[in-house]
């Protein structure tokens, strides 16, 4: 079987500085690859190139054996590019990025929406994806009324909610105390488990790695440095 | 503790700073005198620097107009009244002078430079002396009206004729509400409530200024309009299809709207601003006002006349009572202000 | 050191209050204290059925005018800073233009255009159009076509406050479309409502645009009250039923928009510039045609109508002294006006929920007095024996008219870029042993830059722009640009008025546009 995910020396520059080097990074479909390196060293971009929230200046990426994202110079700008909400991701950013407005509900409402369910569907599929994460009872509070860790599982929630065929995290514990990461990395490989769902995990924490990888690939300067199976 | 210190002290800093740049309206040995003018900029400037030239004095004027929708000078004056900064007012119409007059605004002086100006622009009690004068005009486009078809009295423009095709300015403001008290101390209340009537019948098109009447016409939006000597000239010296008639020789007279001026009642320089009004009264600044683009008619004999106009001595001017029209100019102009539907 | 945060803090804040009340208050307290002396005066209140119809109308006026404007500003600011359009900093100076052309001179423009005998009248052969140009509808778009940039500046200020991240975890489930309508427009929604909210004040105020289209509004009444009656308590008193309009108004806003949660900007960086590229020819040709039908076609007009004037040149030569002069005082307005409104603004902004939606209300309330009401008021307080006469008099008048009548504006705009500012890098500071003062210089006022810079800006524009205060206050012997033009203007012919107008313009434009061109050069934007 293919690769699910299929980046293929890909390089993004932001004027001089390269963030990614001609990288080439596969991962199978239910695998759980945890990319782990410094700050800076690239892993972030590497995520938003898969998301489609930025435009590689080499290489291509794929998706499910579609190509999502190829630079080329014949092409127009823009139209090789799957946008990011037909990638069919779930990405869960450093600082969350909740909606300040919207409620837990609302929230997951927001992401089933646009995948087009029904609302009987909608409300079923809210209900459960906040059982899976276990905040149901918060279902009518905002961002600001939740708690540092039930932020957290709102922001998985949100990722999960419409079932996506790739889930990328980027570093989602890191401003947790220790006792609240352990719990949620429990959680997070809790959920892997269930849903056999592929996923980036960028993380600096090698205790993250340890706990959630299939697989461990070290970055450093924008490219890959060492990668092994745990 | 140093940090409110160092707060307070930018505090004060700043209070230095903004009394720095207003600066101080120190003890100025030069001698000066101040003047509120609302006979337009371009006209009044001249006159005055002219006069800085001979006497030395330096004068501050404060400029406004009646077409401005600020209001500035009269409302300036009234507020100013506890303690006044301006010695002299030179108003471009009388409705303004009267009305300071009545609220107290203005002190008498009779300047000896008003010998030769007809008795009847001079106010028996001193508070103010005309010179240089308008008129109030009927200007028509002559790209679409014959000079003999152009109508002969103000009371004309209510004839069906002119349906929809005539504008003047609002008759609550500058020379129009001049001309309203004029005419209804004149002429009578009901029949001047019936002209109002019959021109709102009419579709007269009232509009902002004496100006943008003139503009109409010009531009052939209406045929026919009320407006002022110096707003017409302006349009004929620059070559536009319009000209002028001097509206009720026959009958009532011709309308004349003198310049006023006056002195400012507890004036801060007040001999500066006598010598000023016995030069604005004087038969050299009349010239000047005349020789402009204002065209402003000389009051004083033996003064030339403005080229495009008759002298004052061809025409018989309306005779008025300005006590009398003056009595009741804001309750007549709202009058017919309610029958125009403003 | 809390002792230090704290003791710092509130005298500062109460100077801040106190100067904002003397400044901004005073001449209106005044004014009304004035009026019930005269006692009767209030009786006017009671409206005939024709005020109430003028009201009506001002009240249409103002709605209409505040919805079209953020119709045309809003998306526009939304392109400026979401769109990767070329040449941005470009458009931006552009399409902000119209709002330094004075209204009733685009008015003037429009008229010689859709006029009955106006050139669209001359190209078509009859006329087809006057009756729309002389209409409510009419007075509606000609506003709106001035006082969009408002609109337009702010939203952009406001997106450009989002952090990122929080449109593109929307971004990776949902179109773009759908991400603008269910996440960002609510984020902005409360910026575009007080912009909103100014330019109604700012239509209702208006007497020269309605007055020149034929259009019946309520501030003719007052305007009636000073120049045909110069019954000042009058003029006062009817200036309450418009100040209440605009308060109800703000009320309502206050009510329906409520003081939403605002995003606070954590991470650097902008949004990923992939989402709206799709969109980039849109909103370029939107972008081009609000700027020919707002700016070119009335700088066209105006610049015919101004070919061939030949005595302008001397009015030009004339005019050096008050543009230099009112070049410099709009500048130092602007800046005084700015550094007290940072204080007010921060009292706000830091104010309680209800305390804060109050102190919107009053801004606005206060911003809606009429300019020759703040004038009179002015005259009142400061023209009297003493040291408070010795300002009365010099251009000090003139710089405290800009602060009494635009405080309330800069303290508004400069209030919301507070609430941006997480009260959590206050206690921060506090924390980290940083007294009060420290804390502001360092930690608040350099977030509050890019707000305090459009303050600055709007304030620049509306101080060299003012005519009805200052016309009351200006020093003898001197005179402001807008007070020299409008006094050239009685008489000259229809020419030199529009050149006139360009002049004025031009005069602001030209540092406008190198002042922003400096700023979207600066490296790191």
């Amino acid at each position: 079987m293919p690769p699910f995910l299929r980046v293929l020396g890909v390089t993004k520059r932001y004027g001089s500085h390269v963030a990614v080097q001609d990288l080439s990074l596969d991962v199978s479909d239910g695998e759980s690859v945890v990319l782990l390196g410094p700050n800076g060293c690239g892993k972030t971009t590497l995520l938003r190139l898969i998301a489609g929230l930025e435009r590689p200046d080499t290489g291509e990426i794929r998706l499910g054996g579609r190509v999502v994202a190829r630079a080329g110079r014949n092409l127009r700008a823009g139209r090789n590019l799957v946008p990011p909400h037909e990638r069919g991701l779930g990405f869960v950013f450093q600082d969350l990025a909740l909606w300040p407005h919207l409620t837990a509900r609302e929230h997951l409402d927001f992401v089933t929406r646009a995948a087009g369910m029904s609302g009987g569907e909608r409300a079923e599929r809210a209900r459960e994806t906040l059982a899976l994460v276990r905040i149901e009872a918060l279902a009518g509070r905002r961002p600001h009324e939740l708690s540092g860790g039930e932020q957290q599982r709102l922001a998985l929630a949100r990722a999960l909610v419409a079932r996506p065929r790739l889930l990328l995290l980027d570093e989602p514990f890191s401003s947790l105390d220790r006792d609240l990461r352990l719990a949620l990395r429990e959680d997070v490989a809790r959920l892997q488990r269930t849903l056999q769902l592929p996923s980036v995990y960028v993380t600096h924490d090698r205790d993250d790695a340890q706990a959630l990888a299939d697989r461990v690939v070290e970055m450093q300067g924008g490219r890959v440095t060492a990668e092994g199976r745990t | 503790m140093m940090r409110i210190d160092r707060a307070s002290l930018l505090a004060a800093a700043a209070v230095m700073m903004l009394a720095a740049a207003c600066g101080s309206p120190a003890e100025n040995p030069e001698r000066t005198v101040t003047i509120y003018v609302s006979t337009d900029r371009v006209f009044s400037e001249p006159v005055l620097r002219e006069y800085e030239k001979r006497s030395g004095v330096r004068v501050n004027a404060v400029y406004d107009t009646e077409e401005t929708k600020s209001t500035g000078l009269a409302n300036r004056l009234i507020a100013e009244m506890n303690r006044p900064q301006g010695d002299v007012f030179w108003s471009n119409e009388p409705v303004r002078t009267l009305v300071l007059k009545s609220r107290g605004v203005l002190a008498a002086y009779r300047s000896t430079s008003a010998n030769g100006i007809p008795d009847a622009l001079v106010d028996p009690d001193g508070y103010w002396t005309g010179f240089s004068a308008r008129i109030r005009v009927i200007a028509y486009n002559t790209r679409l009206v014959e000079p003999e078809e152009a109508p002969r009295s103000v009371f004309d423009l209510a004839d069906p004729r002119w349906k929809g095709n005539a504008a003047l300015a609002d008759p609550r403001f500058g020379s129009t509400s001049f001309h309203v008290a004029a005419l209804y101390a004149q002429v009578g209340d009901a029949k001047m409530d019936d002209f109002f009537r019959r021109l709102k019948a009419n579709d007269v098109r009232v509009v902002d200024s004496n100006s943008t009447v003139r503009d109409l016409v010009v531009r052939g939006e209406v045929r026919v309009g009320l407006t002022d000597t110096d707003d017409v000239n302006v349009a004929v010296e620059n070559g536009d299809p319009v000209a002028m008639v001097l509206p009720d020789r026959e009958g009532l007279g011709v309308p004349v709207m003198p310049n006023m001026v006056s002195l400012v009642a507890n004036a801060p320089h007040p001999d500066e601003g006598r010598a000023l009004i016995d030069y604005l009264l004087s038969p050299d600044a009349e010239r000047m006002l005349a020789e402009s683009e204002a065209v402003q008619i000389p009051l004083h004999a033996g003064v030339p006349g403005p080229r495009n106009l008759p002298s004052i001595d061809s025409f018989r001017p309306m005779t008025l009572d300005y006590t009398k029209a003056a009595a009741r100019v804001e309750e007549v102009t709202l009058r017919a202000a309610g029958l125009l539907g403003l | 050191m809390m002792w230090g945060f704290r003791s710092a803090r509130t005298p500062a804040l109460a100077a801040a209050v106190a100067a904002f009340t003397v400044l901004c208050g005073l001449p209106l307290a005044y004014m009304l204290a004035q009026a019930g002396a005269a006692g009767a005066a209030y009786a006017v209140l009671l409206l005939d059925a024709r005020q109430r119809a003028l009201l009506l109308n001002t009240a249409a006026l103002g709605a209409s005018t505040a919805v079209l404007a953020t119709l045309i500003g809003a998306p526009l600011g939304f392109a400026l800073a979401r769109v990767p359009l070329r040449f941005r900093s470009v458009w931006r100076v552009a399409l902000a233009a119209p709002l330094l052309l004075p209204p009733y001179v685009i008015a003037l423009a429009w008229v010689y255009l859709g006029g009955s005998a106006g050139l669209v009248a001359a190209a078509v052969g009859r006329d087809v159009v006057s009756a729309w140009t002389y209409s409510l509808p009419g007075a509606v778009v000609v506003l709106s076509l001035v006082f969009y940039p408002l609109s337009m500046l702010t939203t952009e200020v406001a997106l450009r406050r989002i952090e990122p991240r929080i449109e593109e975890a929307a971004l990776t489930a949902a179109s773009p479309g759908r991400v603008l309508r269910t996440i960002t427009l609510p984020l902005v929604t409360p910026a575009v409502a007080a912009s909103a909210l100014v330019v109604f004040v700012l239509a209702v105020s208006e007497f020269g645009v309605p007055s020149l289209l034929r259009v019946r509004v309520f501030t003719s009444e007052i305007f009636t009250a000073f120049a045909a009656l110069y019954d000042f308590s009058r003029a006062t008193v009817l200036a309450l039923p418009l100040v209440t309009l605009s308060f109800v108004v703000a009320l309502l806003a206050t009510l329906l928009v409520g003081d939403r949660l605002l995003v606070t900007r954590r991470g650097g960086g902008s949004a990923s510039p992939l989402a709206y590229e799709g969109w980039t020819r849109r909103a370029a040709a939107a972008a081009s045609g609000v700027m020919v039908i707002a700016l070119v076609v009335p700088v066209v007009v105006l610049a015919r109508e101004a070919s061939g004037v030949a005595s302008l040149a001397a009015v030009i030569r004339g005019s050096g002294e008050a543009i230099r002069t009112s070049l410099a005082l709009a500048a130092l307005g602007a800046t005084l006006v700015t550094a007290v409104a940072v204080w007010v603004g921060y009292a706000r902004g830091r104010a309680s929920r209800r305390a804060g939606a109050a102190a919107d209300v009053l801004l606005i309330v206060l911003f809606a007095v009429p300019s020759t009401v703040v004038g009179v008021g002015l005259i009142g307080v400061w023209n009297r024996p003493g040291p408070l006469g010795s300002v009365y008099g010099t251009d000090g008048m003139l710089l405290l008219g800009y602060l009494a009548r635009f405080l309330p504006v800069a303290a508004l705009a400069l209030a919301a870029g507070v609430r941006y500012v997480p009260a959590s890098h206050e206690e921060a500071a506090a924390v980290g042993g940083a007294g009060w003062w420290q804390t502001m210089t360092r930690i608040v006022l350099p977030q509050l830059r890019l707000t305090a810079v459009a303050a600055w800006t709007i304030v620049f524009i509306l101080a060299f722009g003012e005519l009805g205060t200052s016309v009351l206050v200006a020093p003898p012997g001197e005179s402001t640009l807008p007070i020299r033009i409008y006094t050239m203007i009685a008489n000259a012919p229809s020419a030199e008025v529009a050149a006139l107008a360009l002049l004025q313009s031009g005069v602001v434009l030209v540092p406008l546009a190198l002042l922003a061109c400096g700023i979207a050069a600066r490296p790191g934007r």
